[in-house]
């Protein structure tokens, strides 16, 4: 672990739950730097480093990805797959963030080793603890 | 006749049996009669060589006659009875052999011949020997008379016994009557001289007449001689002939023979000739009954059924001929079995044409039950997907009028006024969010149930409606939208095509980007016989990855532009229910987009049933 805080890459479409999202997050846990992506094409474009996001200094790799399923472009579903192939990002933690409580999807991202599929509550107070639970989770206790 | 295989064989085989026992026994015959003939012609050869060592002998003998009168040869006589011995036996073994008629009667003459030439030829030897006992006489008497002249002693008798001397010497010598008679009379004259000089005694007289005696007797035994041997010169000169003419006679029967064994020959080869001429008929008789009763309707058969199997089902046995014939029956009831067969399978061909148009109508069936499974499965899927996504999509801003309810109680608590007007603004944003998707949502489903009945829409008019509905939303005279002149007319529901159209504009407009010249045009091209419709514009463009993906229920590229995500989804929904299709073109990013669409044919030609699609 090194002492700078921890990048989180938030990948939401939704303007409205991004917000809420990222107000949550910090609420919970300041320290962490928040990268928020609204389409697919810029998060697989920032985790490759293509583009704009070749500097590692300024967009450095993420110690947890938030990512939605349903995105503009490219699918959430592919960026897992694509996360989870490469060599190098596979290790990072990717916690599914979405509305859709379908089987297929729930199926689908745990066929693609999504580290944990979690759907968004309506209330906000479940909403909150959700989100301190999981961030204390992943950027606390887990090790990877 | 003949009308059943078994009598045909048998027929075909008897007479083929019947000509080779004929053949066989003509050659027994002609063997035989060659045979025959050759041996009488042997025998005839044999006679006649025969008859020849016959007149050999006879020569021979006649030689040997000769030798035995001369006293030449020493073993003369017993040579001649050896021939006479040897010719008598040929004589008789000729008289008991094969030959007949006249010969055999003048064989027989010449054996009688023969033995009078024998006896002759005896008596003729008996003769000589007496001749010459008498010349011994002669001679005997004269020394007697001589010697009493000579004791006379007177010369003039010496003369006169000189003279006889003579006289005797000669008839010795020459044995000639005349000769004898001079003598005779010199005898006379001496006996009258010595009378007359008498000297004549008593023995005297008696050695002259004694002497006379002797020459007459020799005279008598002379003339015998002569008669004998007369006789038996003609006996000789006749048996000579009568050889000679049996030696011709068995010549020119062996001439005979060979001429009747020449026309044996010749008559046996004839008969022969005929006998093959025959035959070869028969053959060819027996040849041309196989053909005309056995081989024709066979070969009829064969052909039918090389027809048949050569797929000629029409061919039938036409040989003709006896109803009753086996082979000809054979063949008809052959073409009975042909003509049963082709009905049979007329019948089988209709059973066949029956049942593959069930199978046909069957399979039809099957498929079209098949896609309306797989219609229904599309719909299905259809379905689910829109349950989905309506239920994402819904769930979405409730989460957001959620949370931020939340986060305005504790802005509330803190006083914080900015961030309550930013939460409320959210949360009206999102509930009119939902509200417009819920009314877009209802529009959707009505699509799918509700269709007004078609009509004929020239579509540059229609063109015309869609641009005057959206121009007031895009901003007036921002964008310039071009019709292309001489659309076709087209036949469909009017309502729902315009809307497709509006749809198509409102998105080109949204898209536009920062063109600074936005350009929107309506036309038509042909394709394939196709009339494709087209929007294009010169706004953003869309990358050929998304290009599908577009037209998904609220799915949009770009997040921060206005809009649900069901406008191209409703597009394309309004013509999968008349049965088209529609597609985007765009060679990406910053060249633009044409949306393409086309109907069916019939929707073109304005015939279409709109009931499979109220399904």
């Amino acid at each position: 672990m090194n002492d700078d805080p921890p990048v989180i890459l938030l990948i939401e479409d939704n303007p409205d739950h991004a917000e809420m999202i990222i107000r949550l997050l910090r609420r919970y846990h300041a320290s962490a730097r928040i990268e928020h992506l609204s389409d697919g094409e810029a998060a697989l474009a920032y985790l490759f480093r293509r583009g704009k996001y070749s500097d590692p200094l300024e967009y450095p790799m993420p110690r947890l990805v938030l990512l939605d399923l349903r995105l503009p472009r490219v699918d959430g579903l592919d960026i897992l797959k694509q996360i989870k192939r490469s060599e190098e990002l596979c290790r990072i933690p990717v916690v599914i963030l979405t509305t859709s409580e379908a089987d297929g999807d729930i199926a689908g991202a745990c066929g693609l080793c999504a580290n944990s599929y979690l759907v968004k509550p309506m209330d906000l107070e479940a909403f909150a603890r959700m989100i301190e639970t999981m961030g204390q989770y992943w950027l606390v206790w887990n090790r990877h | 006749m003949l009308r059943t295989i078994n009598q045909k064989f048998y027929s075909i085989v008897g007479m083929l049996l019947i000509m080779f026992a004929i053949g066989y026994a003509e050659v027994v015959y002609f063997m035989t009669q060659q045979a025959r003939a050759a041996a009488q012609s042997q025998s005839i050869i044999s006679v006649e060589r025969e008859i020849h060592g016959l007149m050999n002998l006879f020569f021979e003998m006649r030689f040997w006659e000769r030798a035995v009168f001369s006293q030449e040869f020493s073993n003369a006589e017993q040579r001649f009875g050896t021939l006479m011995a040897q010719l008598k036996t040929q004589l008789a073994n000729l008289s008991h052999g094969p030959i007949q008629g006249e010969i055999t009667s003048q064989l027989r003459a010449v054996g009688e011949l023969l033995l009078r030439y024998e006896e002759d030829f005896n008596k003729l030897i008996q003769i000589n020997t007496e001749q010459r006992l008498q010349l011994t006489r002669i001679d005997s008497g004269y020394q007697s008379l001589a010697s009493s002249i000579l004791n006379i002693r007177k010369p003039i008798f010496l003369k006169s016994l000189f003279v006889l001397t003579q006289f005797q010497m000669s008839y010795i010598d020459n044995q000639r009557e005349s000769e004898n008679q001079a003598l005779q009379l010199m005898v006379e004259s001496l006996k009258v001289k010595l009378s007359q000089a008498e000297a004549l005694d008593d023995r005297l007289i008696g050695y002259l007449e004694s002497y006379s005696r002797i020459l007459e007797a020799d005279v008598g035994l002379h003339r015998k001689f002569e008669m004998t041997s007369k006789r038996f010169n003609e006996t000789s000169t006749a048996l000579t002939d009568l050889l000679s003419t049996i030696s011709g006679e068995a010549e020119v029967l062996l001439q005979r023979e060979f001429v009747r064994a020449e026309n044996i020959r010749g008559r046996l080869s004839r008969s022969f000739l005929i006998s093959m001429a025959v035959s070869l008929a028969t053959m060819l008789l027996v040849i041309t009954l196989l053909a005309r009763k056995i081989l024709r309707p066979v070969r009829s058969v064969a052909r039918v059924i090389h027809d048949i199997k050569s797929g000629n089902m029409g061919s039938r046995f036409d040989a003709g001929g006896d109803p009753e014939d086996d082979i000809v029956r054979l063949g008809l009831t052959f073409n009975e079995m042909l003509d049963s067969l082709k009905e049979k399978n007329q019948a089988l061909v209709e059973y066949q044409n029956a049942l593959e148009a069930k199978v046909g109508e069957l399979a039809a069936r099957e498929a079209e039950r098949e896609g309306l499974i797989e219609e229904l499965e599309v719909k299905n899927a259809e379905l689910e997907r829109f349950t989905y996504t309506v239920s994402h999509d819904l769930k979405s801003p409730l989460i957001t009028i959620q949370g931020f309810l939340g986060f305005l109680e504790t802005d509330a608590v803190k006083g914080n006024v900015e961030r309550m007007k930013a939460d409320c603004a959210r949360i009206k944003s999102a509930a009119q969010k939902m509200q417009r998707l819920l009314n877009e949502l209802l529009e959707l489903s009505r699509i799918g149930r509700l269709i007004n009945p078609p009509e004929k829409i020239p579509f540059g008019e229609l063109a015309r409606e869609a641009v005057d509905m959206v121009t007031g939303r895009m901003g007036a005279g921002k964008v310039r939208i071009e019709i292309a002149q001489d659309l076709p007319v087209l036949y469909a529901d009017r309502q729902r095509i315009r809307e497709a159209v509006e749809n198509l504009l409102d998105n080109a407009g949204k898209y536009m980007g920062s063109q600074p010249v936005p350009r929107i045009e309506i036309g038509c091209r042909q394709e394939t016989g196709e009339n494709i419709f087209f929007v294009r514009d010169n706004g953003i463009g869309i990358d050929p990855a998304y290009q599908e993906k577009i037209f998904g229920l609220f799915e949009k590229l770009d997040p921060s532009i206005e809009g649900t995500g069901v406008g191209l989804a409703v597009v394309k929904r309004i013509f999968e229910i008349h049965g088209g299709r529609i597609w985007v073109e765009s060679e990406g990013v910053g060249h633009g987009s044409t949306f393409c669409f086309t109907l069916p044919r019939a929707m073109d030609a304005g015939i279409r049933e709109v009931t499979r699609n109220e399904r």
